[in-house]
């Protein structure tokens, strides 16, 4: 038998592993009361733990949305090959946009309907970076912007 | 070290944050409770240095890491109520270093100095206790804290030396062969110490 223990430990740690086991150990009514005696109800300490889930998921699903933003404005901007010199006013974007589409082939782009009021700045930007690229590319049939 | 094939059951198999996440929709509403308990106790533990932390926080925070694949759950080696108890544990644990104003690292750094220069001796719960705090105030809290839960047991001797040589860090199964208890008389230990010291944080 050892007669110390071989690795520097904290009394904080040792109580938390000391309650772990126990809240392990226990279930049903005993668990239940145990919990009560923490000054929690038990459906209320549940919750907590979906809550904390469904927010870290939201906040998952929103950054990996964002790099997918980033990402495709990367390669949009590579594809039509260098800067491009836009408004910064959204009117003239929009005019921009309208203008560009005016200059194109119909039968080669395909825009869901949406009001363009809609549209903020940034996806305004986009459209026109993917319809500058898509004129430096031969016709090949339809794209989506 | 040879690198064992992905299919023996030896290899840390680490899940990924999706498996991670299906994990917690599997569990169980008395392991969502466990944990969620769990959360709370170990917030109430960290109050000194921590105050306004909540269970909550902890677990909100464990979450995240998980989900972002900044913790990894070794799915061969423990069950995932296990790997969050740890997790939230370790986060808590944390908190000393991640304070902003706290000098734990060097507080801990000279305190572990000197338990190995002491080799021989035991280690002194209330050295245990202030270990990372830098100031004397921060101690004589720390000296209070720990004298005011000794007192919780003291009509419980049994309680009291296993909630010592726990605080000392002594493993269960340790604890049992050195003050030669049954599994059923650690258990009842155990669980009186549970109660009592849940009444202690929840009154200071």
């Amino acid at each position: 038998m050892k007669d110390k223990p071989g690795k520097r430990t904290r009394p904080a740690d040792r109580l938390a592993e000391l309650v772990a086991d126990e809240l392990l150990a226990v279930s049903g009514q005993e668990l239940e009361g145990m919990v009560r005696e923490w000054g929690l109800e038990p459906k209320e300490a549940a919750q907590n733990v979906d809550a904390a889930f469904k927010e870290a998921l939201k906040r998952r699903s929103k950054a990996r949305l964002e790099e997918a933003k980033r990402t495709r404005e990367k390669e949009v901007a590579k594809l039509s090959g260098g800067r491009l010199d836009l408004p910064t006013d959204r009117e003239e974007l929009l005019v921009t946009l309208k203008a560009r589409l005016a200059e194109i082939d119909s039968s080669q782009v395909t825009i869901q309907h949406r009001d363009f009021n809609d549209l903020t700045e940034c996806d305004i930007r986009s459209l026109i970076r993917q319809l500058s690229a898509l004129e430096k590319r031969e016709p090949s049939g339809n794209g989506n912007a | 070290m040879a690198l064992l094939p992905a299919d023996d059951p030896e290899s840390e198999q680490l899940a990924t944050p999706d498996e991670a996440m299906s994990a917690w929709r599997a569990l169980s509403q008395e392991d969502k409770v466990r944990l969620g308990a769990f959360a709370e106790m170990e917030a109430r533990f960290r109050q000194r240095y921590a105050p306004g932390l909540t269970g909550k926080d902890l677990l909100n925070e464990a979450a995240v890491r998980v989900l972002e694949g900044k913790r990894n759950w070794p799915l061969r080696k423990i069950a995932f109520i296990g790997f969050m108890f740890g997790t939230v544990k370790s986060i808590a644990g944390d908190l000393k270093r991640t304070n902003e104003g706290k000098l734990r690292a060097a507080a801990l750094t000279e305190a572990d100095l000197r338990t190995g220069d002491d080799a021989n001796e035991g280690i002194n719960p209330i050295e245990n206790l202030s270990a990372g705090l830098d100031t004397p105030e921060t101690f004589a809290l720390a000296e209070d804290q720990l004298a005011a839960i000794q007192s919780e047991f003291e009509d419980d001797e049994t309680a009291w030396y296993v909630l010592e040589c726990a605080m000392e860090g002594y493993r269960p199964r340790e604890i049992r062969e050195r003050l030669n208890l049954s599994d059923h008389e650690f258990d009842a230990a155990r669980k009186r110490i549970a109660r009592r010291i849940a009444k202690f944080f929840l009154s200071h």
